[in-house]
């Protein structure tokens, strides 16, 4: 691939081929730029030859070209980082929309386009639909993502908020009811003694059981979290428990019939009393301690030639 | 178009109002001006030979029909109206064989930039781009943009003013056409665009040559037929990193009144855009003496091979410097001995 040929080549048979550069280390490159620097002479001419001239043989007016040059070169640091060169591409050019347009101006050329001037365009209608459908849709799909999260947030605040107002409200009832049945109290005792001679309120006393009106297993039907204190789970029935522990979580767990070493040892489930009552028969077999280490040994029964000679 | 109008007592006269360029010829004109003749027996062939006697002039090499019409009315008395002059500009935008889906895309939105463009068929050769010239002048462009794909991969753009001037050829890259969803502008399709050119252009002989080169190519000329009034987008070429980058904005209003007045300027991009690496540039259209020539251009072909190169070359490299590890093992143990091997006696 010498980049030679082509000072030679004519005006016939060149070959695109031969311009695919093959840039060789050192000193080619400064064979380049130093002819590259020779030429500059006749780039300069052949400019001129290219340049079209205006009617009276001058130079054309701007309006036959419409070309601007920016003000300050463009320097980019980096040009791989595109939000950085897209920007400063976009600061350029709109740095000479003012400057074209006074131009446009003083040369007379129309530049606004009036907004009921309808001709073809470029894209056709359909193209820009779907360009304004995408555009729908991605911010619609923006703000359903920012609506999820919120909720998200909002749920677990509400929550919190939820747990910490029925709490209130429960030591709310509680103290009313307190209220309510101390007052009661002291009406009772006033009415069947003939009045309490300290009408003093026992504020540290410990909470008297509630009585069970219909009233009140109403309420506690409604809320059955505050009869059962402060747990906020249901109250559960002996019989549900022992369900529980029989069926749930896997049901009855699988060595209760089997002895670990700590219920070997254990007592539980004997009790002397029972075992000593009266009525309960005991076996031979049966050992106490401390109660003769030898059982009586009953009489054997004879064999059968001597039951015989006895019967 | 037609007028009809009463230039004397005697006959009607078919006029045209104001456009005095004949070489742009209606149907109609031509038809009424053959009606004329008909009706009125007039011998046109007599008539131009003795118009064309008069001025000393040889046959021309116009349109027998242009000329007719021309001729007739000339000779009822109309002056010939001056042509005024106008940028002629034409540019012929056509690929290679083999050129693919997308860069044919990108080919068809540059024609569509171009009111002043012509189409043609797909150049079949890849070594003889002389001849491209020939093809320019069957089409009378004096601009040329061609688009060469080699291996259906590469594609090479060459812009080049057609009889005597100068080319180049150019490596193009990051090609976006203007399908593309996110490029979301838009503008009359023929309107005049604003060149805009960066600062850089103005420092280098080679830059100020494409510059004009660009101009002239991708600017509609002016009073072209087939442009729209009113300048509504821009094509911008940045030098960036001896890249030339091209983009296309539309130019949009916001804000303001209604009226038009107090509205900020907003660019809005259209598309297509690509990144063109001058690589050669040729006094010649397609051939000559070169005038300059890239010293950062590396063809891809050589991009491709150097890649492949240095992933052979992980292997070679990985077995040398085992034979070095090797080669040192060996080695530890012929150390020299300082006079010390007796003191652990």
């Amino acid at each position: 691939m010498d980049g030679f040929n082509s000072d030679e080549a004519g005006s016939e048979g060149y070959s695109s081929e031969e311009t695919e550069e093959v840039p060789r280390p050192g000193q080619d490159l400064e064979a380049r730029r130093q002819r590259n620097l020779e030429n500059a002479g006749m780039m300069s001419q052949k400019l001129l030859e290219i340049t079209v001239k205006g009617p009276g043989g001058g130079a054309l007016p701007w309006a036959e070209t419409l070309q601007v040059t920016a003000a300050e070169p463009l320097l980019i640091p980096d040009v791989h980082d595109d939000l950085q060169r897209e920007s400063a591409f976009y600061r350029q050019a709109l740095s000479c929309v003012p400057l074209a347009w006074r131009l446009c101006d003083e040369a007379g050329v129309k530049h606004r386009r009036p907004d009921d001037y309808f001709a073809e365009m470029l894209k056709s209608d359909e193209h820009m639909d779907k360009i304004k459908n995408k555009l729908l849709f991605e911010k619609k799909r923006i703000e359903t993502i920012e609506e999820k999260k919120k909720l998200r947030e909002m749920k677990k605040y509400g929550k919190q908020v939820q747990v910490q107002q029925q709490q209130e409200r429960q030591k709310r009832k509680k103290l009313e009811l307190d209220r309510i049945s101390k007052l009661r109290k002291v009406r009772e005792k006033g009415n069947a003694v003939g009045g309490d001679e300290f009408p003093v309120e026992l504020d540290d006393e410990a909470p008297a059981p509630e009585r069970v009106t219909p009233a009140s297993l109403a309420a506690a039907h409604k809320n059955k979290q505050q009869l059962a204190g402060s747990s906020q789970l249901p109250h559960k029935s002996r019989k549900r428990k022992h369900k529980d522990e029989k069926y749930g979580h896997g049901g009855k767990k699988r060595f209760s019939k089997s002895n670990d070493a700590a219920s070997f040892e254990s007592m539980k489930g004997f009790s002397i009393q029972r075992n000593n009552r009266p009525d309960r028969p005991k076996s031979p077999h049966t050992r106490m301690p401390g109660k003769g280490s030898k059982p009586k040994a009953k009489a054997a029964r004879p064999g059968k030639s001597k039951r015989r000679k006895q019967a | 178009w037609i007028v009809f109008y009463r230039h004397s007592l005697h006959y009607d006269l078919v006029s045209i109002p104001a456009s005095p360029d004949f070489t742009v010829m209606s149907k109609h004109k031509l038809e009424a001006a053959k009606e004329y003749a008909r009706t009125h027996e007039i011998d046109i062939p007599a008539l131009r030979k003795e118009r064309n006697a008069q001025k000393g002039r040889k046959r021309q090499k116009t349109e027998p029909a242009d000329e007719d019409a021309a001729t007739l009315v000339t000779a009822l008395g109309e002056k010939p109206a001056e042509k005024p002059w106008r940028n002629k500009q034409r540019t012929l935008v056509f690929c290679s064989r083999g050129t693919g889906t997308r860069y044919r895309h990108m080919m068809e939105d540059v024609r569509m930039l171009m009111p002043h463009s012509k189409k043609d068929v797909k150049y079949d050769t890849k070594h003889n781009l002389y001849d491209i010239n020939e093809i320019c002048e069957l089409k009378s462009c004096n601009n040329c943009v061609y688009f060469e794909v080699r291996k259906k991969f590469d594609c090479y753009m060459w812009v080049s003013r057609t009889p005597n001037g100068p080319s180049c050829k150019f490596y193009l890259t990051n090609i976006h056409t203007m399908l593309e969803l996110k490029l979301m502008g838009n503008a009359l399709k023929g309107s005049r665009p604003i060149l805009m050119f960066d600062a850089n252009f103005d420092s280098a002989p080679h830059w100020q040559l494409l510059k004009e080169l660009f101009t002239q190519t991708f600017g509609t000329p002016k009073g072209h037929p087939d442009s729209k009034p009113f300048i509504d987008h821009m094509m911008s070429f940045f030098i960036v990193d001896n890249h030339i980058w091209f983009r296309h904005y539309q130019i949009a209003e916001v804000g303001g009144d209604g009226k038009g007045k107090g509205k900020e300027p907003q660019l809005i991009e259209i598309g297509p855009r690509f990144v063109m690496e001058p690589i050669r540039m040729f006094s010649g259209s397609f051939g000559g003496p070169t005038l300059w020539q890239s010293e950062t251009f590396v063809s891809p072909n050589e991009a491709r091979s150097n890649e492949r190169r240095s992933q052979a070359d992980k292997y070679v490299k990985r077995i040398a410097a085992k034979k070095r590890r090797d080669d040192k093992i060996a080695d530890i143990n012929d150390m020299p001995s300082y006079g010390l091997d007796d003191v652990f006696a």
